[in-house]
């Protein structure tokens, strides 16, 4: 990993986070061990040095002074429940998404693939359920609704409405605006329920933006036809935005982190997985294309 | 306040500023690289990014 303080002048390298070593030795091979870094978010205004990194194989730490030192949170560890967890389209389960809540920054949720929500109000000592609701229709009936094995795709929580969240999940659009207790399946998407990104709008929570690809088996648009999915009134609606995206023989898939808005909710940009970037400045109206021919491209942030 | 637009690819780290006519490219970090995810700072300074140099694939 590496850092940099001056805006990408001079970069400094660091340890990565490690999994602490088991019983068994290095040799066990059942030990757990850094599988990839998925996810790193601030840890609040109070805690100006503070990162948390999820990973997989679903361990989730904390650095105090930007990556000096890394904590292994043991208690999120440690919970019986995280041996249900499993990969989702993947060897291993990944810790993806990081809400560290505005209001109070020892409150902290997550989200996992496939592991659920599980949320924390001490900082990370204890961890509760933050995914009833969810459905899992690919489960059998009876585990549908198990908290612990949803395939969260990735989870926005809302800046200024900090009660609400929204959510991709591997089996559609889901919506919560009581802090955590209830999610609500949307089923009023207009082209697909499935994908991976969503966006919330800065100061209006009732506006999102979802990134649709066909579904699970086919990781395409719909007719290959780019467009963002957009609701301003908490999913009962929603806009389909086309306008600067390529319509006809599209393969971009959008990733988890591959759609972003900036802090005017007006300016968002978005990356595909063939390397295409586009652009908006009045939040998904029109789109301009900035290049096609980028790299696959798995993270876009305004900073 | 946005500062950038920061881009984590495959082969790199890219960043994009405005200018007059909108986002223009700024430079590109770890060239080559993987770069799983990166974290700007509101400061318009700070940088965390995580690379992934498990193989020499494409």
């Amino acid at each position: 990993m590496h850092r940099s303080t001056d805006a990408g002048a001079t970069w400094t390298e660091f340890a990565a986070p490690q999994y602490p070593k088991v019983a068994g030795g290095e040799k066990d091979d059942t030990a757990p061990s850094l599988k990839g870094i998925w996810s790193l978010e601030w840890a609040g205004a109070d805690r100006p040095a503070g990162v948390w990194c999820g990973t997989a194989p679903g361990g989730l730490f904390y650095s105090p002074d930007l990556g000096d030192t890394w904590i292994m949170n043991d208690a999120l560890w440690n919970m019986p429940e995280r041996t249900k967890w499993i990969g989702g389209g993947t060897e291993h389960p990944a810790l993806h998404s990081i809400c560290v809540d505005p209001r109070r920054s020892d409150r902290v949720a997550v989200g996992v693939s496939c592991g659920g929500i599980r949320v924390t109000e001490d900082g990370g000592k204890t961890w509760g359920v933050g995914a009833h609701g969810l459905r899992a229709d690919f489960m059998p009936p009876e585990m549908q609704y198990d908290p612990d094995i949803q395939d969260v795709h990735m989870m926005v929580q809302s800046p200024s409405s900090p009660d609400v969240y929204w959510l991709q999940h591997h089996n559609g659009i889901f919506h919560c605006t009581d802090n955590l207790k209830n999610w609500h399946e949307i089923t009023t998407a207009p082209v697909s329920k499935f994908g991976f990104a969503v966006a919330v709008h800065p100061t209006n929570a009732n506006t999102a933006w979802f990134a649709p690809a066909k579904k699970d088996e086919d990781r395409y648009p719909v007719d290959g036809n780019v467009v963002v999915q957009r609701t301003d009134d908490g999913g009962k609606t929603f806009k389909v935005q086309k306008n600067g995206l390529p319509q006809g023989n599209a393969f971009d898939l959008i990733y988890r982190h591959g759609l972003a808005v900036d802090t005017t909710g007006e300016r968002l940009a978005m990356g595909s997985t063939t390397g295409s970037l586009w652009t908006t400045d009045n939040g998904g109206e029109a789109w301009s294309l900035l290049s096609a021919h980028l790299p696959p491209i798995y993270a876009v942030r305004f900073g | 306040m946005t500062h950038a637009l920061y881009v984590s690819t495959r082969k790199g780290l890219l960043v994009y500023r405005r200018n007059a006519t909108g986002w223009a490219h700024y430079a590109t970090h770890f060239l080559g690289s993987p770069v799983s995810v990166m974290l700007p700072g509101t400061d318009g300074k700070t940088i965390v990014v995580a690379l992934n140099l498990g193989h020499f694939g494409v």
